[in-house]
């Protein structure tokens, strides 16, 4: 076929994930952004000269007032102007139409500015606002073009003054499950995230949120959804017969289902303690009191592996995989990898039908620095 | 009023609703074989216009008659004609009693069908008449056409018929019915409505075509 299965089932998940934020920010189809970066914002960019154009500038996007309605070139070239020109100490919001006196700025506090590097918002800083607000954020450099739903990419395009093919999405280049080796990209992509959206409460002393295999199991799967080439549809706490609830089937296009087990080692903070002012954690780190962490060691691949065993033992999967994220400190030889699943752990079952992976995670912001530096 | 004149006269509605009120005539061609391509979605069974393959990819005399007959009673009229390079160009626009007429036909399926379709091309900033020429070229079963056909050396003069969308063993139906298999509500997510399942095709369609292809333009 010319269209592939998988590229097919990718459109399809892509389009119905972000539809459905989309639609939860009161757009009526993720399209009404594409359609307006493209034949709005791309023909009023035309008209600018390209020395004037925003650089590394951010706006929040909203729906319009009337449905399908766009704005008029001049008015929109205005409030581009306008965006560009205060972008060390606003941040716009701009309705599709334009409506309603077309934007509406927020003065940036001295806090915010620091997100800033050399007047400009990096597109890191522009993805952890959207994921902040929950809101759609569209960044501007030039002809680039990202846009970002409740911080998710929904559209990157290299020229949005050009029609096809550069208007195509090239959101979310597609990452193969490859094994589950997929969870390393999760590990050094998502977990690494330091903002409130992210699973570190103290992310300078590596300290995690209480109870934080929750978190990461649903940004797991909101990342698979988004980014796993082939994906169908995934259950985030499936429950299984007589054996409790696993963290996620995962259904793939070609009709493969695999079980995944989320785990992680390090230190979060107690659930008895969740109120608690970072100083009070630091204190407590540095006095050692007992009851305020959680800690999890290597011990978690064998006890991982051996609860898995009884999930998998239901049938119906093609293989189980135990995602074991690793938030400790960094020290000598913590690598991203394969653990040795014990046979007997897993009999009367093939070992083969199993897989142990440690994904390390380091708590930065996510950017290209950190993504080439990260184990 | 028949299928075929209702499918030109509700393109030209949809231009105009989409705040593109002027269609040009190439442009209008390539609009209703997407028309033609995407109708089973609607489920739109009877065949709209039977397209052949030409000079600019699929094409059909037909619609043309059809646009003439519009023009005559005053439901389209010509913006602007000019000729450029041997080939008419116009430029074609909806008027108001084009409007009242097509109001009159709001049941059928034919009006959200071109208004999705129209508003899906605008989201992929799909606009000139090139750009629409090249994402025709990667529907499949034109694509595969073309494929036989250079290998036998046979030339858009030949005029050669493209089959229906319904016939069996169609790429594109088996395609749009892939697609809208996946779309389904689970779960985690609402459906989608019908214009974003178009909007999923025709992103398909675009991923296709070889980015050389931009510089240099449509061939025959």
């Amino acid at each position: 076929m010319s269209s592939s299965l998988f590229g097919l089932a990718h459109f399809a998940t892509h389009e119905q994930t972000c539809g459905a934020v989309a639609q939860r920010l009161g757009f009526s189809s993720a399209g009404d952004i594409e359609r307006f970066l493209f034949k709005a914002y791309g023909k009023a960019l035309r008209k600018i000269p390209a020395a004037n154009r925003p650089k590394g500038a951010i706006f929040f996007l909203e729906p319009p007032a009337v449905s399908g309605a766009l704005p008029k070139e001049a008015d929109l070239i205005t409030a581009i102007n306008v965006i560009q020109r205060d972008i060390r100490s606003k941040v716009y919001t701009l309705r599709l139409d334009l409506a309603a006196g077309g934007t509406a700025p927020h003065d940036l506090t001295t806090e915010e500015k620091k997100a800033m590097s050399a007047n400009m918002w990096p597109q890191s800083a522009a993805q952890m606002v959207s994921r902040q607000e929950k809101k759609c954020i569209v960044w501007v450099n030039g002809i680039v073009v990202v846009a970002y739903l409740d911080g998710d990419i929904y559209q990157e395009t290299a020229s949005v003054v050009d029609e096809l093919p550069s208007g195509v999405s090239r959101a979310a280049d597609l990452l193969p499950w490859d094994d589950g080796e997929v969870a390393f990209e999760f590990a050094s992509q998502e977990l690494n995230d330091t903002s409130r959206a992210g699973i570190w409460r103290v992310p300078e002393n590596n300290v995690l949120y209480s109870k934080p295999e929750t978190l990461m199991s649903r940004a797991l799967g909101k990342f698979l959804r988004t980014r796993l080439a082939g994906y169908l549809q995934h259950v985030d706490e499936p429950y299984i017969a007589n054996s409790g609830r696993a963290d996620i089937v995962l259904t793939l296009v070609d009709g493969r289902v695999f079980l995944v087990e989320v785990k992680w080692t390090g230190q979060s903070l107690s659930s008895t303690q969740v109120n608690a002012t970072a100083d009070a954690i630091l204190a407590a780190l540095k006095a050692k009191t007992k009851g305020w962490f959680t800690t999890y060691d290597d011990s978690t691949f064998d006890e991982g592996v051996k609860q898995l065993k009884i999930y998998f033992a239901n049938g119906g999967y093609h293989k189980a995989f135990l995602f074991v994220f690793d938030c400790c400190a960094p020290s000598a030889g913590r690598n991203h990898g394969d653990s040795i699943v014990n046979p007997a752990h897993v009999a009367p079952h093939p070992v083969s039908s199993f897989r142990a992976l440690r994904a390390c995670v380091e708590p930065r912001k996510a950017s290209k620095v950190s993504k080439a530096n990260s184990p | 009023m028949r299928n075929r004149t209702l499918l030109v006269l509700a393109l030209m509605a949809a231009n105009d609703r989409w705040g593109q009120p002027t269609v040009l005539r190439t442009v209008l061609v390539k609009q209703a074989f997407l028309a033609e391509t995407i109708r089973p979605l609607y489920r739109t069974w009877l065949r709209t216009f039977e397209f052949v393959r030409y000079y600019y990819g699929p094409w059909s005399a037909d619609i043309f008659k059809r646009l003439d007959t519009l023009i005559c009673n005053g439901l389209v009229e010509v913006v602007k004609a000019e000729r450029r390079g041997g080939q008419m160009e116009a430029h074609y626009r909806i008027t108001p009693s084009g409007k009242r007429v097509l109001a009159r036909f709001s049941d059928s399926e034919l009006v959200p069908l071109t208004n999705d379709l129209v508003w899906a091309l605008q989201t992929l900033g799909i606009e000139q008449a090139g750009t629409i020429c090249k994402l025709v070229y990667e529907e499949a079963e034109f694509a595969r056409l073309l494929v036989k056909h250079q290998a036998a050396g046979i030339g858009p003069e030949s005029q050669a018929p493209l089959q229906a969308v319904t016939t069996a063993n169609n790429e594109t139906f088996t395609a749009l019915a892939i697609v809208q298999a996946l779309v389904r509500p689970n779960k985690n997510l609402p459906s989608l409505a019908p214009r974003d399942v178009v909007r999923i095709f025709l992103k398909s369609l675009a991923a296709q075509i070889p980015s050389k292809t931009v510089a240099k333009g449509v061939a025959a």
